[in-house]
Order: structure tokens, then C-alpha cells, then sequence
């Protein structure tokens, strides 16, 4: 509409009253306007109808002043569009054929009639300048009967004809003046649409007809059996029952009597054939009543019918016009099995992947890859993914190569997701704390989630089908080998070769068509329409839905929480695993320089009498999946503090999840279980020996004392110690005991080696049993490491010496033998 | 999936006694709620706050939620869900201006309606407790002082589906679609029967995008950017493509290009660079004029007419 503030109409154009007062009263068209005599001419635009015959009405002189005036006030408007015409009188010659004409004609009724129609009134309406005079009511009538003296000499006939051509020049007016607007309505007329009432039976006569027999034509229908045959075309023709079984159905329902038989039970017995509606016409009325009831729609159900037949605006991605407007995420278990970073013999079986999906170009965001199942917490870590800087992500992952700009970080105002993962209060919760809402499509219709489920099957291609352990995404067929028995990687390589496939993804150059725009402002100066570059350059442009929020806030909002405590070392992480049994994941320890948390480190350090266990335990943010930092989260001011890993395994912050870790954990309980008890053993051994040379000792003692005749007294014991001290001291050299060579005695006389065999230590080693010598050996380990250094070294010298003898004896046997 | 809980009468005081159902803008909470036990088998779902509220939006299918963020461009604000009490019961307006409290009409319930009417009210599904209607949307007109007339019930349905387009006597919805009718007019309240297909798909891409930059509070340091430019660039800024806009605010106002993002969407949110939300905004163009015009026809429709 167009507020036309009051100005004066132009001919041609419409007005349209809006109040009952005004001084048009109906929709009119603008024949002239005079605003020197202060006159419009308007006529009616609407025609009248009487005994099915239309007419227009003549035109009307209005004051123009009272027009503008009343259009000013908005009681009339004029209508910025005009009216539709009829499309008769828009027709060409040509068109009127095509629809009108009937066989045996040349030219059809409607395009005849229109020309003749134009030829009576050509003469009065083909001169512009005297077509004004006609609407002059006195000029118009003298001119009128003029042309009707022209047309007839039959005098009889001037009125009718008088009358005819008035008729006619008010349609040519009111149609805009125009021959078409001299078009018969010929659109009307007929029983168009119209259900023709039913007389006779329709069709090829029946076979009792045939035979000649009366009164059994056929069934004709009324409007109460149509009526019948839509409610059981609608509601008896179902899915999984069939056209006959329907039209049996409404037949006992509706054209049967109920009769009783001779057992009193009751029985429904259908009317005679040519009384009841046939197959034909069931299935003709049933559809004609049942719009929206096809045949073809009945044997699907509701769902897939709602699938394919429902009609949706567009795809998912439709009147998506900014970059975060719409996401789409979703989880999908990668084609491939994985084994453990510990050692690679042992599989782990299957990971999940999820992935956050921009719908505008499907670039992708983020993505969270690990061996939990879909959840709050894994979906959050991959929201917390797309959300923040990925610079010191690739460092950890070793992708140096990669530029961190094309991982652009974005924030969803609303993400698209099926009802699995997302669909839980925990994951709308956390979602809805960085202003993402959430929109979940129809159950089992993953199609409307169309940008994460194409993103899935572009990764199973780029990645999971490329590497060892895939299964392809197929089933096992009989003799292939298994995926796990194939398996080959860690879940952290994984994750590099996703961050790897994804990059790719996002930067390879699309073969779309570009957009004029696309081409003004990226092909022309040589950019490339990749995902990255378009997501960028919409961004740019200002169309990016929602900003990002900070990553600390995002931190907070998305990442797990874990318990830990502040030691002196700095935080170890408590296991979360082991239920109300406080251990710490040990190899790991984090630390920072930040002053807050040197304080805690103090604290822990100096304050810990009389306080619990727990008394230096947090809560500390961090990703499962990137051991390398944790987060604390001062509750005072709500800064987000950084703590960095430190262990002494150099490779394990960049090739384990906190899930290996603990596995490894577990792992090296074990080892260190045997080296415990290994460990207790060889004390056990050690002490059993002391107890013996104490025991020897102690014997020795009493021998020694034994071959006194009086015991010494513990003074006269202690009385010559220091010659005692001065005759040991000469014994020994440099203050030790003097190591003698075997076969000598302690005193220092050499024993010469003889042939014969010696009755000496060397003898009773050779000669004891090894079991017996076995069962000395606590003793050699008992003895002080210079005596058993000594006994060892003699041991094996009288060995030597045995050896020796054996081999003189026998080459001397073997010379008396040549 | 998860099942439904068990619907009891103790559950229901329950959560009445919460606040389900009732109170008015941020305070309110929805009778239905998005749960992991109800999804649906035909409709998107969509759990979002609409604006100028940050509280947790429910709504049952992809029109509910553009038709909602239409209402609030015009200026409407938005109650999903609202329960039709089988009881008798106070005006959905009742408690918003105390003092008018007394003038507002009481509504018989539902259940004395669906029976006038002879219209079946059901139960909870297992159950005998009469079943408790909502209505899809329930808006508050904000430019209408009276709270009789500013009260306005939407129901959304799919009207090009065959459902609605081709009515079958004995179907559930069109006779809830009645009965909805029926209470609004028991209530004097102006009712709609609404769905997305009567707008062209432009307008609600182009309001749910803009919608997150609705709200910018008073004390919100981009608050003072904003007025500086307005100022400086107000008179003129009809005339500048929108990509001007946003160079200019980050080269002359130094701000960032989220800002300036976000303060340009909130221009065009707001109207105060009339903009047909209709037709497709295009950035290297001025915007084109009609959004205060078409703002001014939806409200008007709403409220019934002049």
C-alpha cells in the first residue's frame, strides 16, 4: 500500500475505500482527472452479477478536492500494485484457443466474441481525446446513439443496441481500457468444478445388463455414498490392508443388513451387488473425498512417510545467513580400533568422535576424539575445542606445519543434535552457560542433522579408512582378518591425524560455483574459496552471529572438573577411579609460578599439623585428552590459573590421555609389587647371614673361653685393650686384615702345593655336596665383604690348584701309557 | 531413552507449587519441558532463550520457536506453553498490574468448556487425571497498556500439512484447536492460529541471527561506542552500506570487529537503522527501509486489528 499523503490520482490508477463514509464507496479506477474543474472520473471496478450475467455499473464525477482530501486521511487509498485482472481478459487470441475451443470450431467463442464486442465500440474509444468526452454524461449518450444509428438502420433495435454498446464501454473502462477487459466471462459459465449430480449408472453396462435383465444396472451414487467411500478410503484402507479388504470393510459397514440366523447369532449380509458401491467407484470417490490420502501414501508408516512426504523449507542448512547461527554436532565411533600406548600388543578396542560443525560452510569448529562414550562431559570438551585458540593444541599435537589462523574459533548461537549425546540436562546446562541453545531434530531423522553427519562420513574417508586397525565401516566378512587384530595406533595419534584430516578439510579449495559476491571480493584478488577462507571472510564482513566469549570462561564453563591436592611437589591429581581411596596419579605433578599458587605450595609444605588428609584438596579444570595443563580456579577473584605438567617421562604429555596414564599406572603396580618382594628377599638373605657370623662368633668366643681356666673378669677384660689393639694393629696392614694368597696360613707360612690330594678347605669344598654347598652360601653372604671376599677368592684359587693337578696326573697317566 | 515420569496429582501440585506454569518474563518457567524422555517423531525441538530473557526457552517444533522470535522483534514477550488449567482459574495477566487485577475476567477451566463444547478433554497417558492443555504461545503486548488486551494466545500448527489443510471431521487436532479458541474467547483474549509458512524464510534466518544482539545493557561499556556513533553518524547511517558501518566503527570508534559486529546486528534488532528484516540484508548495500513499517503491521495484527 502507498500512503499517499493526499495527492492527486493519476488516471489508470486504483483507489480502495476504507470507510463506509468515504465518498467512494467500492474499489474504482481513475478514468480522468481534471483539476482545473476540480472533477474525477472513477468507475467501479467490480462487476455486477444478475441472472448469471455480469455487468459493470457507468463512471461516476466526484469532487477531486473531496478525493485528495479523504485520500490524505487515509479514508481512501490507492493501491500501489493495482488490481489482479481476470486472466481472460489478459489472454491472447491464441490462449482463448487453447482453452475454449471446441471441436468443429475455428475460432473459439470467448476471442470471437471479444472482437466483435471491440468492433462496435472502436470508433468511440480509438481517439483518445474524444474518449474523454464519453465521460460526459450528456456527450456520452448523443454519441452512443450516434454509433448505434451507424450499426443498425432497424429502428426498433437502437435502444437495444444503445444500451448494448453503454454496457460495453463500462467493462472497457473498468478493465483498464483495454480490448481484453471486452472478454466474455466465459470463465463462469458451465458447471466448472462442479460435481455433476448422478442420474444414470456411468460406464460399460454389467453383465445381468447385458443378459438383458431390468432394474440390476448398477449402483448409482449419491452424495451420502461418496461421503461413505471417503470415510473408508481414510480410515479402512490402511497400512498393511489392502483396497479389497477396505471396500469389504465399508460394504459390512455400510450397505449390509444385520440378520439373525437359525443358532441366534448375528450375521451381516451384504445388499444385492447393483446396490452397493463397486470397487471402481470406491476407489475413485475415496480419493476424490480423501485429499492428502493417496494410494501410494498407505502402505508407509507415519514415519517414513513423514521422510519423504512432509514438506520441509529446504535443508538444514537453509536461511542460515551468519557464521555460528547454526551448528550441528553429532557422535560417531571412528572405523578403527586402537591399541594401548603402553605397550602396542595390547588392544583397546573402538574411540567416539565428535564433531562440532559450522552448517553455513560445514566447516569444522571442533572436535573431541577418545575412548569415552558420548556425554555432557566429552561433548563439552568439544564445544570448549571450537571455542578456543588452537596455537598451543597443534604444538602439543606436533603439528608445526599447520597455520593455528585457519583453526578459527567459534561460539553457536544454536546447534543442531539427534537425541542421543546432547540430549541430557547436563549438556543443555553447560550449553546454555555459553549461550548455545540446542535444536533437536525429529527421532531417526539424522537427515535433518545433515552438516555433522556428511562431516562424519568426509573423516571415516580421510582418516579412519587410511590407517591400520579399520574396519572400513563395514561388517567382518568371512575370512578377513579382524580390525583389532590389525590395530596399530594410539588414540593420541588418532587425534594427530584427525586435527591433520580436519585441516584439510577446512582448506581445500571447494569446486562450488561462486557467488557474485565470492568473486568481486575473493576470486578477483586471488583468494581461495576454501571453508576457512569463506568462514573468515563472512566473519569479516560482519556476518558472525555470536562473538566469542573468552577462553578462561570457556574453561570454566566446559572443562571437566577433577579432584587434586596442593603438596609441597606441587598439585598431583587424585584418581578418579578409585572411589573414596585417596591416590594420587603419580608420574604427573603440575606446577606454576604463579604467586597464588606458590602460596598453596607453601601452605601445603609448612602447615600440616593437625590438618586432614584432604585439607589441601581442589577442584582443577582440565582435558582428559591433553594431560600437558590443568586448571585452578581462585574462588576469590574467578582467575583461571594455568599449572603446567612436570614429570620425568619425557614422552608421556604428548603420547598419553589421563586414561593411559592411570593404565599405566595400574601397570606399574605390578612391577613394583615384584620389586617389593624381590626386595624383601634379598634383606631377609642378607640378615640370615649376619645371624650366623654372629652365631660363629659367639661360638668362638665361648671356645676361647672355655680354654681359660678362669673366666676373666670385665675389667681384666677391658685392661689390655689398647696392646691388645697394638699387637692387632702389626697383624694388619694399613690397618686391615692382611689378605693372604690360598694355600698359605694366616701366620704366614706358605703350605707347599703337593700331588697328593690336600685334606685342607680346598678339600671340603670339593668334596661336600652342592647341596651342602648350597646351603653354606647364606653363610658367604652373611660374612663381612672382606671375609667373604677372602673365602671366595680361596674357594676358587683350590679350585685352580685341583684343576691343576688333575691335568699333570693325567699326563703323566697318559705318558706311562705310550 | 529414558521413560516418562509417572503423572500423579501429588507431582502436579508439585510442580505448580514450584512455578510451573506461571509467573511472568525471566520468572517464568514452562509447564512442558524438553526432557531426554519426550522426544518428538515430526518436530525439531529447541531449547533456547528468547529475547530479552536469558531463561531456558521450550519449544516443541521448529515454527514455535521463529514465530517466538518474530513476537519478540515486534516487541512481544514470550510465555511457551502456558497451561489452560482444567480448573477454574485467574487471567493469564493476572498479578502483571496488581492494581487492574480486580477488572481481569475469570476463566471456567477447561474442563467445564471441553464439556459445554462437547469436546473430549482427555487424560495423562496410564492414567485418570484429566490432562492438562497448553497453549503453544502466550505473548504479552508491551505497547498495549491494558492488561485485558494485551494478552494474546498463539497456537502453531503446520497449516500447509495435509492435517490442517484438508480438515477430517474426526481429528484430535482441529478440535483442540477449537477448544483453545473457545477458552481464549471465554477470557476475551485475542487467539491465532500461526505457522512459519506465512512468512517468507528470510525473516526468521535473518531475526535468529540478529536475535543474539538484542539486548545490550545500560552499563555495558560497548553502550557508550554505540551512542558515540550514533551521535557522530545517526543522521546518516541509512545511507551507509553495512559494511561501512562496521568499518567505520572499527576504524573511527576503535572498536573491535566483534563489536562492531555486534553493535550493528543490535541496530538492525532494534530498528534504529530501519531495516526490512523480510527481504535478504545485503552487507555491501544500505539497508533497505521497512522494518518499522513491517514491526508496526505484526503488532497490529496481534492486537487483532486497529
Amino acid at each position: 500500500m502507498l500512503n499517499t499523503n493526499g495527492r492527486i490520482p493519476i488516471p489508470g490508477e486504483i483507489i480502495e475505500s476504507k470507510s463506509k463514509k468515504a465518498c467512494i464507496t467500492e474499489t474504482c479506477r481513475v478514468l480522468n482527472v481534471s483539476a482545473g474543474l476540480d472533477r474525477i472520473d472513477v468507475i467501479p471496478v467490480t462487476p455486477r452479477k444478475s441472472n448469471c450475467r455480469y455487468y459493470f455499473i457507468g463512471p461516476r464525477t466526484l469532487v477531486l478536492s473531496k478525493v485528495v482530501r479523504e485520500l490524505g486521511r487515509n479514508v481512501l487509498i490507492i493501491l500501489k500494485n493495482g488490481i489482479i485482472q481476470r486472466s481472460d481478459g489478459e489472454a491472447s487470441d491464441e490462449d482463448l484457443d487453447k482453452k475454449y475451443l471446441r471441436p468443429g470450431q475455428e475460432v473459439s467463442y470467448p476471442r470471437k466474441e471479444r472482437h466483435v464486442r471491440y468492433e462496435i465500440i472502436r470508433p468511440l474509444v480509438d481517439d483518445q481525446e474524444d474518449r474523454k468526452l464519453l465521460f460526459d454524461p450528456q456527450v456520452r449518450v448523443e454519441k452512443i446513439a450516434a454509433r448505434a444509428n451507424e450499426l443498425t438502420a432497424d429502428k426498433s433495435k437502437l435502444m437495444q443496441i444503445s444500451k448494448r454498446i453503454g454496457g460495453l464501454l463500462n467493462q472497457y473502462f473498468a478493465g483498464g481500457s483495454t480490448k481484453g477487459a471486452l472478454t466474455p466471462f466465459s470463465d463462469t459459465k458451465g458447471g466448472r468444478n462442479k460435481e455433476r449430480e448422478q442420474k444414470n449408472k456411468l460406464g460399460r453396462s454389467n453383465a445381468l445388463t447385458k443378459a438383458k435383465q431390468k432394474g440390476l444396472e448398477g449402483f448409482v451414487m449419491q452424495e451420502i455414498d461418496k461421503k461413505q467411500c471417503g470415510f473408508a478410503w481414510r480410515n479402512y484402507y490402511v497400512r498393511n490392508s489392502t483396497i479389497a479388504k477396505a471396500l469389504r470393510r465399508m460394504w459390512r459397514e455400510f450397505y449390509s443388513d444385520t440378520v439373525t440366523k437359525s443358532d441366534g447369532k448375528l450375521l451381516k449380509r451384504l445388499y444385492p451387488e447393483h446396490q452397493r458401491p463397486t470397487r471402481t467407484q470406491f476407489v475413485e470417490w475415496g480419493q476424490r473425498r480423501s485429499p492428502g490420502h493417496e494410494s501410494w501414501k498407505k502402505q508407509f508408516t507415519k514415519l517414513n512417510l513423514n521422510r519423504i512426504d512432509r514438506v520441509l523449507l529446504g535443508s538444514a542448512s537453509d536461511n542460515v545467513v551468519a557464521i555460528g547461527q547454526r551448528g550441528s554436532t553429532d557422535s560417531t565411533s571412528p572405523d578403527i580400533e586402537f591399541v594401548s600406548v603402553v605397550n602396542r600388543t595390547d588392544r583397546i578396542g573402538p574411540a567416539h568422535r565428535i564433531l562440532v560443525v559450522d552448517a553455513m560452510y560445514n566447516y569444522i569448529s571442533g572436535f573431541y576424539l577418545g575412548l569415552d562414550a558420548p556425554s555432557a562431559e566429552t561433548l563439552n570438551l568439544a564445544f570448549l575445542h571450537s571455542l578456543t585458540d588452537k596455537t598451543e593444541w597443534l604444538k602439543w599435537l606436533g603439528l608445526t606445519d599447520q597455520k593455528p589462523e585457519f583453526w578459527i574459533p567459534i561460539r553457536y548461537s544454536s546447534v543442531l543434535a539427534d537425541n542421543t549425546d546432547a540430549r541430557c540436562e547436563g549438556a543443555i546446562k553447560s550449553l546454555d552457560s555459553i549461550g548455545t541453545g540446542l535444536k533437536f531434530v525429529a527421532v531417526a531423522r539424522s537427515d535433518m542433522n545433515s552438516p555433522s553427519e556428511t562431516s562424519h562420513h568426509t573423516l571415516h574417508r580421510m582418516v579412519d579408512h587410511n590407517f591400520h586397525g579399520t574396519s572400513y565401516g563395514q561388517r567382518l566378512e568371512r575370512g578377513e582378518e579382524r580390525a583389532d587384530i590389525l590395530a596399530r595406533h594410539t588414540i593420541v595419534e588418532a587425534i594427530r591425524e584427525t586435527a591433520r584430516a580436519v585441516y584439510t578439510h577446512n582448506t581445500t579449495v571447494l569446486d562450488i560455483r561462486p557467488t557474485l559476491e565470492m568473486k568481486r571480493e575473493l576470486v578477483e584478488k586471488g583468494i581461495l574459496l576454501t571453508r576457512a577462507n569463506l568462514t573468515r571472510w563472512e566473519i569479516n564482513r560482519g556476518n558472525l552471529s555470536v562473538c566469542l566469549i573468552g577462553e578462561d570462561e570457556a574453561r570454566r564453563k566446559l572443562m571437566p572438573v577433577t579432584r587434586g591436592t596442593f603438596t609441597k611437589h606441587g598439585v598431583k591429581l587424585l584418581r578418579p577411579d578409585t572411589g573414596k581411596k585417596r591416590e594420587f596419579i603419580e608420574p604427573v605433578r603440575y606446577v606454576s609460578k604463579h604467586p597464588k599458587i606458590a602460596k598453596k605450595f607453601l601452605k601445603a609444605n609448612v602447615e600440616r599439623a593437625r590438618v586432614t588428609a584432604d585439607s589441601y584438596d581442589d577442584e582443577f579444570k582440565h582435558d582428559p585428552y591433553k594431560p600437558s595443563e590443568v586448571y585452578w580456579r581462585d574462588p576469590i577473584d574467578g582467575e583461571l590459573i594455568r599449572l603446567e605438567i612436570t614429570t620425568d617421562d619425557k614422552d608421556l604429555p604428548f603420547e598419553c590421555t589421563y586414561n593411559d596414564v592411570i593404565d599405566m599406572m595400574k601397570r606399574d603396580q605390578l612391577y613394583l609389587f615384584y620389586a617389593r618382594n624381590s626386595k624383601q628377599e634379598s634383606f631377609s638373605n642378607m640378615e640370615a647371614g649376619q645371624d650366623q657370623t654372629k652365631q660363629d662368633a659367639e661360638d668362638a668366643y665361648q671356645a676361647d673361653l672355655e680354654k681359660l681356666d678362669k673366666k676373666p673378669s670385665k675389667s681384666s677384660m677391658r685392661r689390655n685393650k689398647k696392646k691388645n689393639r697394638e699387637r692387632e694393629k702389626d697383624m694388619y696392614q694399613y690397618g686391615m686384615p692382611v689378605q693372604y694368597p690360598p694355600g698359605t696360613s694366616e701366620t704366614g707360612s706358605e703350605s707347599e702345593p703337593t700331588d697328593s690330594f690336600s685334606e685342607e678347605p680346598a678339600a671340603d669344598v670339593s668334596q661336600e655336596p652342592p647341596q651342602k654347598a648350597a646351603e653354606q652360601e647364606p653363610n658367604l653372604a652373611g660374612m663381612s665383604k672382606d671375609a667373604s671376599e677372602r673365602v671366595n677368592a680361596s674357594q676358587e684359587d683350590s679350585m685352580i690348584l685341583q684343576s691343576i693337578r688333575r691335568r699333570r696326573q693325567q699326563q703323566s697317566g697318559g705318558n706311562h701309557g705310550k | 531413552m529414558s521413560r516418562a515420569p509417572k503423572v500423579t496429582w501429588d507431582r502436579i501440585t508439585d510442580e505448580t507449587a514450584l512455578g510451573c506454569g506461571s509467573g511472568f518474563g525471566e520468572s517464568y518457567e514452562s509447564l512442558l519441558q524438553i526432557k531426554r524422555w519426550n522426544p518428538s517423531p515430526m518436530s525439531v525441538q529447541v531449547v533456547k532463550p528468547v529475547p530479552p530473557f536469558k531463561r531456558k526457552c521450550h519449544f516443541f517444533s521448529l515454527s514455535e520457536w521463529y514465530l517466538a522470535i518474530l513476537f519478540s522483534w515486534v516487541g512481544a514477550l514470550i510465555r511457551e506453553q502456558y497451561p489452560m488449567w482444567n480448573w477454574p482459574h485467574q487471567h493469564p495477566h493476572y498479578g502483571l498490574c496488581p492494581e487492574l487485577d480486580s477488572t481481569l475476567p475469570r476463566s471456567n477451566g477447561m474442563e467445564e468448556i471441553c464439556s459445554d463444547a462437547g469436546i473430549k478433554l482427555g487424560t495423562f497417558v496410564g492414567t485418570k487425571i484429566p490432562y492438562i492443555w497448553t497453549v503453544d504461545l502466550c505473548l504479552t503486548l508491551t505497547w498495549i497498556d491494558s492488561p485485558e488486551k494485551s494478552c494474546t494466545f498463539v497456537s502453531v500448527k503446520p497449516l500447509e500439512s495435509e492435517r490442517y489443510l484438508y480438515i477430517d471431521p474426526l481429528d484430535r487436532g482441529p478440535e483442540k484447536l477449537e477448544a483453545e479458541r473457545l477458552y481464549a474467547k471465554n477470557l476475551n483474549i485475542t487467539y491465532f492460529v500461526g505457522d512459519r509458512s506465512q512468512f517468507p524464510g528470510y525473516i526468521f534466518g535473518q531475526l535468529e541471527n540478529l536475535a543474539e544482539c538484542s539486548v545490550l545493557p545500560h552499563n555495558h561499556p560497548w553502550q557508550k561506542t554505540l551512542q558515540n556513533f550514533l551521535d557522530a553518524k545517526g543522521h546518516e547511517i541509512a545511507a551507509y552500506p553495512l559494511t561501512e558501518i562496521l568499518r567505520r566503527l572499527q576504524k573511527d570508534f576503535r572498536a573491535s570487529l566483534h563489536e562492531a559486529t555486534f553493535l550493528k546486528n543490535h541496530m538492525l534488532w532494534n530498528q534504529i537503522l530501519d531495516c526490512d528484516v523480510s527481504q535478504p540484508i545485503r552487507p555491501h548495500l544500505p539497508a533497505h527501509p521497512g522494518g518499522r513499517n513491517l514491526r508496526a503491521a505484526i503488532r497490529e495484527n496481534l492486537q487483532g486489528g486497529k
